[in-house]
């Protein structure tokens, strides 16, 4: 049936009139006839009734989606023409909801009936369940309960703290009033200087601060003190509220918008910091910030967004009070500032301080509190660095400033006379514990996640290096300075090697060792623990370093020097849990080390000591975030010698395990960047596992998990380059599994994207030879891609960039086996394709050359299961170059290699694709020891021998009894042949010439005239021109011919 | 004014804002932004998609908007082609492309997937999100799963017009302004998709009850 698309118009304009009649009926309340409908438009009843239906549907899930959509922002959806959303019918457990009375970024503030005791309340209904960290939900129970035991004129009492229906709420009591940020929208500016005006502000002040008192010294902080929290009833007493709701609040809820950006004004200086450890004195900041507010009706701060608010609340100190609002007389305006100031130790001690002063100064007494005296100089130094990142930073940059000058200081008054001395050393520790701050923290996530934050760490890092090269010249013959030294140059270390440069800060490793190795030679029993200590550690840090430059040798003995100290020292003392640590982590390291240069075995074994000691150290301390990561490093790393060891589904597991502890971990709260990076490396790294077991479902969704992780990461931190070459890691095994799967298009974008990432990083690092190596296995997987469609000369081109990459980086590190393994493959690679577009020359170059390579890596790590296969399949490739040239016994020798080893790895992996393999090449060898040999009997014998194996080894293929058939004719076992010849037949479905050859020939031996006819006659037939067929045929055609006729 | 326990001034209403607005006073658009916030939060986590979603805030889109929306005002007022909040919709839909971009990068494009679709697990997960009140029949909940799930399969352009009628709650006029598309234009498609819907489910219904017959 031909439809006219006038035809769809017409229908189409049907659907959309009934969706508006329907949608009408239900405008006005009315039902929609569907009869009349139906008739109108010459329809089924029947089907109008069931578009009415899906229409309803529609508009029901419709309105699902808003209300869910709601409860995520918790409020009702305004503006809803057709749908006023009525809370009026809603109840939450036993409240029903009456109006909608505020909102915030923490929830909706209803005024409800509480039915049980039909009272007015309150009635906070925060974010929809899911959306909240449990941990801080718990927090926030526990908060409010306390709360909930305020009992103060001034607090606003908390009835009930509760959850149902998904959402957790909170009901106080229905104050009738407006909040003190109301209060204030609504006082006029020409007001503010009024006595009345100021008097009130300090009255309203002096209530909060008593309510805020009582709670405190009930153990409850607010942190979240600000205007809208501070009601006002009809009597003007002010009522602070919402005890306990900060606790729901954290950093990233901090960063919504919204109410919080009303609040972050208020906020106290630690609090804008992000720091999490806060004393009541962060309310005694707010508190001071309302007032300020109140006095001058202007905010303390007011950035154009939120990140600049929190820079002036740290960094700036506000505008003067009295400059604002004249009407403040000094002492208040002192009150305010001692409130306000930027470090906690500066403020009022205790909210009951302020409340005091407070009181004192309405009653006109004297108050207590002091005017600041330092902070505007600290702000101009602040001001003068100009930083545009967190306060974190800020406070650093402070800190350096203050240690640039210590460190002048310093050196002038280390030539004073000894007296002297004791105060210098102190300078030097102080300015040390300043600059290990600055690096650990400069080395945290919290800043490195800071946008912008890369530059500037990288000057901080200079600023640190040029202090610290400064204080290593200074050092001098006393022992404990020649210490401080030796570990500032340690340092010097720490900081080159966050700056990538590698062989300085080698350099600075290897002189601090020396100076500690030579200051531990005259050490006393007392000071050598330490120094002894001091010493692994620089030992364990130059073999990261050598590590990480590709020297795994270095790095093994480095370690090695590590792990023998601080045995000694746990030994010594083995209560000291930082010290078994250490050693875990350096023999985890050493492992590490251990396993590049493919010293597999020992790598396990010493990586197993590792896991046992941090399992038992995690079984002592399971709160602990970070020993956790530490051994899920220990589980990623049995689990990549698991990978090494061909054992996938084990490795697997392991990696299953280090993902759990990782998970643990940054439950805990143990998440630095590092963390998340081990955490989606271990997901794709068991993608990859799942890969090798062939559970495809499995590994495409751990790569794409760990792809997505990474992505965000990499997007965070873009200079990062271990995480982008993760990323493309990731992107490349993708990439793999779509090919595996078939999906070209899909595999080749992935492959891609994981070459454009690997030669960026190339680019940037062109002598590391590991980034060689992961830019020639992305060319290699592209080659691959080409060749499958059929672009050889581009695959060609490829397969040849990659060996290129892969020789230099041979050449640059010739230690590391992974390296030459894959040149070794690459060369392989191009050989086979080679082979296929008939170029034989190349084949067989770089067959051999692949061959030869193989075999140099066999001599050295012959337990490694990757290379021997490797191995085998170059030299079947080397069998077939050399049977094309007709070099027989080339082809022999390198099939007697290839048998052997076959053999070993069916031994150790007796699985079916390991069975065919060996089973192939023992009639492969067999066939050539019957034709292409010298033919001697005892090669016909092992040939028989070999051919046997092969038949047991997979009785299913027919051509292996071919083989053995054809192996019994050269010994003139005939009958013998005849039964193999015939199970070949009948394996193969008839057979081919190959076996009726034979036939023939064994049945006219043993006289069996008609048969052997039959099959000569089948077997000319077949073949036709003799010429064109294999020696061994007409061989076996003749030689049969020649019987027949003497008979 | 009686407040209880309020973080802000009690909100003018929307009529005297948008009367601000129109005469020409900028700072009434805060207000009227506010005042359609949770609907734009609404849209935008309907065209989230779940991995994107844990990364991306809808009220972040919304928020960013914002500062869209403060730029070209003037160029608003002056030409006034849509309804205010189509236009706000637009300049959301428009950063959540962006975000949407941003956050599934190359990835999308390799896959060849369409960026701006609407997603059906945003769809999903605002749907899981919802109370479910026991007074609601059996039969009225299959059918609806049977409905979401034909929505899910639906093309992407039918798909987003239902969302706007039927989720959004959008007219079709807004739809048409939203579009760039004559009135009529909009009521077709909105047709077209409608039937389409139609036939997914005749579709799902056959296909289940064969399934029965052959039990």
């Amino acid at each position: 049936m031909i439809r006219d698309s006038r035809d769809d118009d017409r229908s189409y304009a049907r659907h959309a009139a009934l969706a508006e009649a329907v949608a009408s009926a239900r405008r006005r309340g009315t039902s929609f006839d569907v009869d009349a409908f139906a008739q109108r438009h010459a329809l089924e009843p029947v089907d109008v009734r069931r578009q009415v239906e899906m229409l309803e549907a529609l508009d029901e899930l419709g309105s699902d989606s808003r209300s869910a959509s709601a409860i995520v922002d918790g409020g009702s959806l305004p503006g809803h023409a057709s749908e006023p959303c009525d809370s009026a019918t809603r109840t939450l457990g036993d409240y029903r909801l009456l109006r909608r009375i505020g909102s915030g970024g923490m929830g909706v503030v209803y005024e409800a009936e509480q039915l049980s005791l039909a009272r007015r309340v309150a009635l906070k209904v925060l974010p929809h369940a899911s959306t909240l960290d449990p941990r801080r939900i718990e927090r926030f129970r526990r908060e409010a309960r306390a709360a909930a035991s305020l009992d103060h004129p001034h607090v606003v009492p908390v009835h009930a703290v509760g959850f149902d229906e998904g959402v957790h709420y909170y009901a106080m009591r229905y104050v009738e009033g407006e909040t003190l940020a109301v209060r204030m929208a609504r006082t006029v500016r020409s007001a503010a200087s009024s006595p009345e005006h100021v008097r009130a502000g300090v009255r309203f002040a002096g209530q909060a601060a008593h309510a805020l008192a009582h709670a405190h010294e009930r153990g409850v902080v607010h942190r979240d003190v600000k205007p809208s929290n501070l009601l006002l009833d009809e009597d003007d007493t002010l009522r602070v509220a919402d005890f306990g709701l900060a606790a729901l609040e954290d950093d990233s809820s901090a960063t919504r918008t919204g109410d919080v950006l009303g609040s972050v004004p208020y906020l106290s200086p630690e609090l804008a910091a992000g720091r999490r450890d806060v004393d009541a004195r962060t309310d005694v900041y707010s508190l001071g910030a309302t007032l300020y507010e109140w006095l001058t009706l202007e905010p303390v701060f007011q950035g154009r967004d939120r990140a600049e608010t929190i820079r002036a609340i740290a960094a700036k100190e506000p505008r003067s009070i009295r400059r604002l609002n004249p009407g403040v007389s000094r002492p208040l305006a002192t009150i305010v500032a001692r409130a306000m100031a930027k470090r906690p130790a500066d403020r009022y001690a205790s909210m009951r301080e302020l409340a005091a002063d407070l009181d004192r100064f309405l009653a006109g007494e004297a108050i207590v509190a002091r005017p600041l005296a330092f902070s505007e100089r600290l702000v101009r130094v602040a001001d003068r660095h100009r930083i545009a990142v967190g306060v974190g930073l800020l406070a650093l940059v402070i800190a350096m400033a203050a240690l640039v000058f210590g460190n002048a200081a310093l050196r002038r008054e280390s030539q004073r006379a000894d007296r002297e001395r004791d105060r210098a050393e102190a300078h030097a520790r102080r300015a040390r514990d300043v600059v290990d701050g600055l690096l650990t923290r400069v080395a945290t996530d919290r800043l490195a996640d800071t946008p912008h934050s890369i530059e500037l760490r990288r000057e901080l890092l200079e600023d640190a290096l040029r202090y610290y090269e400064g204080f290593v010249i200074d050092a001098s013959d006393d022992p404990e300075v020649a210490r401080e030294a030796s570990l500032a140059r340690g340092r010097v270390g720490k900081i080159y090697e966050a700056l990538d440069r590698f062989d300085e800060a080698a350099d600075a490793y290897r002189q601090s060792i020396a100076e500690h190795e030579r200051l531990l030679s005259m050490a006393n029993p007392e000071t050598a623990p330490r120094l002894t200590q001091e010493l692994a550690r620089a030992w364990n840090n130059l073999g990261v370093i050598r590590l990480r430059s590709s020297d795994a040798e270095g790095a093994i003995a480095a370690y090695r020097c590590s792990v023998e100290l601080k045995r000694g020292l746990v030994e010594a003392d083995p209560t000291r849990l930082e010290l078994r640590i250490e050693l875990a982590r350096s023999l985890s390291n050493l492992a590490v080390a251990r396993e590049r240069t493919g010293d597999s075995s020992v790598a396990a074994k010493i990586a197993r000591e590792a896991l046992e000691l941090k399992e038992r150290l995690v079984a002592e301390s399971p709160e602990s975030g970070e020993l956790r990561d530490e051994l899920a490093m220990a589980y990623s790393n049995r689990a990549r010698d698991a990978e090494n060891r061909g054992r996938p589904d084990a490795a697997r597991t392991e990696y299953t395990r280090a993902i759990e502890q990782l998970r643990l971990a940054i439950d805990q709260g143990h998440a630095p960047l590092a963390t998340r990076a081990a955490l989606y490396g271990s997901i794709g790294l068991r993608g990859t596992c799942a890969a090798k077991a062939a559970d495809w479902p499995s590994a495409r969704s751990d790569f794409d998990a760990a792809i997505e992780g990474f992505t965000a990461i990499h997007a965070d931190h873009p200079t990062i380059f271990e995480h982008r070459a993760d990323l493309a890691l990731f992107l490349s095994n993708r990439g793999l599994l779509a090919l595996q799967l078939g999906d070209l298009v899909v595999a080749r974008s992935f492959v891609e994207r994981a070459l454009g990432h690997r030669t960026a990083i190339l680019d940037a690092r062109p002598d590391a030879p590991s980034r060689m190596r992961d830019a020639a296995e992305s060319l290699h997987h592209m080659a691959d891609i080409l060749a499958v469609t059929w672009q050889f000369d581009e695959a060609d081109t490829h397969y040849r960039r990659a060996n290129e990459l892969r020789a230099d980086a041979v050449r640059v590190a010739p230690g590391v086996l992974r390296f030459r393994h894959d040149l070794a493959t690459g060369r392989a690679a191009r050989a086979a394709l080679a082979e296929r577009r008939g170029n034989r020359e190349l084949a067989r170059d770089e067959w051999e050359a692949s061959a030869t390579q193989f075999e140099e890596l066999r001599s050295v790590a012959r337990e490694n299961v990757e290379i021997a296969e490797s191995f085998a399949i170059a030299l079947h490739g080397v069998v077939r170059a050399a049977f094309d040239e007709g070099r027989f016994r080339d082809a022999k020798t390198a099939l007697r290699k290839a048998l052997a080893i076959r053999e070993e790895l069916f031994d150790q992996f007796p699985d079916d694709v390991r069975r065919r393999a060996l089973a192939d090449i023992e009639n492969d060898l067999a066939w050539f020891l019957v034709f292409e040999a010298e033919r001697t009997r005892g090669d016909a014998e092992e040939a028989l021998a070999l051919s046997r194996r092969a038949v047991e080894h997979a009785p299913e293929v027919g051509a292996y009894r071919n083989t053995l058939g054809v192996a019994h004719c050269r010994l003139e076992n005939w009958g013998a042949a005849v039964e193999a010849l015939a199970r070949s037949v009948e394996a193969r479905s008839g057979g081919d010439v190959n076996d009726w050859s034979f036939l023939a020939l064994a049945h006219a031996h043993l006289g069996e005239v008609d048969a052997a006819r039959r099959w000569l006659d089948r077997a000319h037939e077949a073949a036709g021109d003799l010429s064109q067929e294999p020696a061994w045929i007409v061989e076996a055609l003749e030689a049969c011919e020649r019987v027949l006729s003497a008979r | 004014m009686k407040s209880p326990e309020g973080r802000d001034p009690e909100r003018p209403s929307l009529a005297v804002s948008l009367g601000r607005l129109e005469a020409g006073e900028r700072a009434a658009l805060a207000e009227v932004f506010d005042h359609y916030r949770p609907r734009l939060n609404h849209m935008v986590r309907l065209r989230l998609d779940a991995p994107v979603h844990r990364r991306v805030d809808a009220s972040d889109v919304v928020q960013e908007s914002y500062l869209d929306a403060a730029n070209r005002l003037p160029e608003y007022l002056r030409e006034r082609k849509v309804p205010l909040y189509v236009w706000l919709r637009g300049l959301v839909h428009g950063r959540l492309l962006k975000v949407l971009r941003h956050h599934r990068g190359a990835q999308c494009r390799a896959v060849g997937r369409e960026v701006a679709s609407p997603s059906s697990t945003g769809i999903a997960e605002a749907l899981a999100a919802t109370q479910t009140s026991p007074s609601q029949a059996a039969e009225r909940e299959e059918r609806r799963g049977r409905v979401r799930l034909a929505l899910e399969r639906l093309g992407d352009d039918d798909r987003d017009i239902l969302l706007m009628r039927h989720f959004e709650g959008l007219g079709n006029r807004d739809v048409a302004s939203a579009l760039g598309i004559q009135a009529s234009t909009a009521a077709m498609r909105y047709g077209r998709a409608l039937e389409r819907l139609g036939r997914m489910l005749d579709r799902d219904t056959m296909a289940s009850t064969r399934e029965e017959s052959v039990r």
